[in-house]
């Protein structure tokens, strides 16, 4: 019998986690408010209306919402208007609430091409490959072109998990 | 003795005794449930890292942390998860186990937890190294699954 729920246990532990999260995403436990924000600042950031997304993202922020996607979708709006230093401020923040956000390293390896900083770029492309193949491979085209804009993943692309489904 | 007897107070005693020194079956058993708790999800995490194709997921880590020699102290990460699973389950060199294990939290906490917060975050390593360290702690022979005695 303890056997079997031993078996059991480690069975349950053992099964497949969930896959990484996109970038439009929002965890559990993050205020009404906050959500509602970050879905107004996502449908401003598809749209490419990167100067009207930012303060929804920064309200999303503020209002509690400290989650990997906001930082990260809030350094990609300061990265599209050439802001590149905040930029990598606010995806390293992204990357410290969650270490293994491919998006977020393949974004801030595109921010550090943007700037020159082609070993950064690289370092993080390091990252980027053992998270997901296909980023990286995007990724790996940029640097040796040294466009940050190169295949910078845009929305509903399949491959890189940046779906518009739960945008809605 | 008396250090022993102290722990039985204060862990196996305030359990089972009220203050009386226990033995038997039922502080025999809490302690095993103590030890399982760990020790699975040990064997889980180290299973994925070394078998379980977590293995580049983890090197990423590493290297978003800047741990140096994230390759192989990925696979040494992996390996000291899965003995330390084993010992935790049956006391086989349970507490140098548990003491690199709570080593092995602390340092998780410091490097990638700490800044994610508490709530959701590092609570969840803190439970891990508290209970590793209780377990490196225990008194020789009594966290052993295969000392059967529990001597007066």
């Amino acid at each position: 019998m303890m056997r079997t729920i031993l078996i059991f246990l480690i069975l349950a532990l053992l099964a497949p986690t969930a896959s990484a999260a996109d970038v439009t995403a929002v965890p559990a436990g993050v205020s009404t408010e906050a959500v509602k924000a970050f879905r107004r600042g996502l449908e401003l950031h598809k749209a490419k209306q990167w100067a009207l997304a930012i303060p929804e993202y920064e309200r999303a922020i503020e209002l509690g919402g400290r989650f990997p996607e906001a930082f990260n979708n809030l350094a990609y709006c300061y990265r599209k208007m050439g802001r590149i230093e905040k930029a990598i401020e606010l995806y390293r923040i992204a990357i410290q609430l969650r270490p293994t956000f491919p998006q977020a390293h393949d974004y801030l390896a595109r921010a550090h091409l943007a700037k020159g900083d082609k070993a950064a770029a690289l370092s993080e492309y390091e990252i980027v490959r053992r998270l997901d193949s296909k980023l990286a491979h995007c990724l790996k085209e940029a640097i040796a072109r040294n466009d940050p804009d190169y295949n910078d993943m845009p929305w509903n692309a399949s491959s890189s998990g940046v779906a518009s489904s739960s945008a809605a | 003795m008396e250090r022993e007897q102290l722990w039985r107070r204060i862990v196996i005693g305030g359990v089972a005794g009220r203050g009386r020194i226990a033995t038997g079956v039922l502080p025999r058993a809490a302690l095993l449930v103590i030890r399982l708790a760990p020790a699975i999800v040990f064997l889980a995490h180290g299973y994925l890292k070394l078998l379980g194709g977590h293995d580049d997921r983890t090197v990423a880590l590493f290297l978003t942390v800047d741990i140096p020699f994230a390759e192989p102290v990925a696979w040494l990460i992996g390996a000291l998860e899965l003995a330390g699973g084993l010992a935790l389950l049956s006391g086989i060199l349970l507490r140098p186990f548990a003491l690199l294990l709570a080593a092995e939290m602390a340092v998780a906490i410091g490097l990638v937890r700490l800044p994610q917060g508490f709530i959701g975050a590092w609570e969840f390593e803190l439970v891990l190294l508290l209970v590793c360290l209780g377990l490196a702690l225990w008194p020789t022979g009594q966290g052993s699954a295969l000392r059967r005695q529990i001597s007066p």
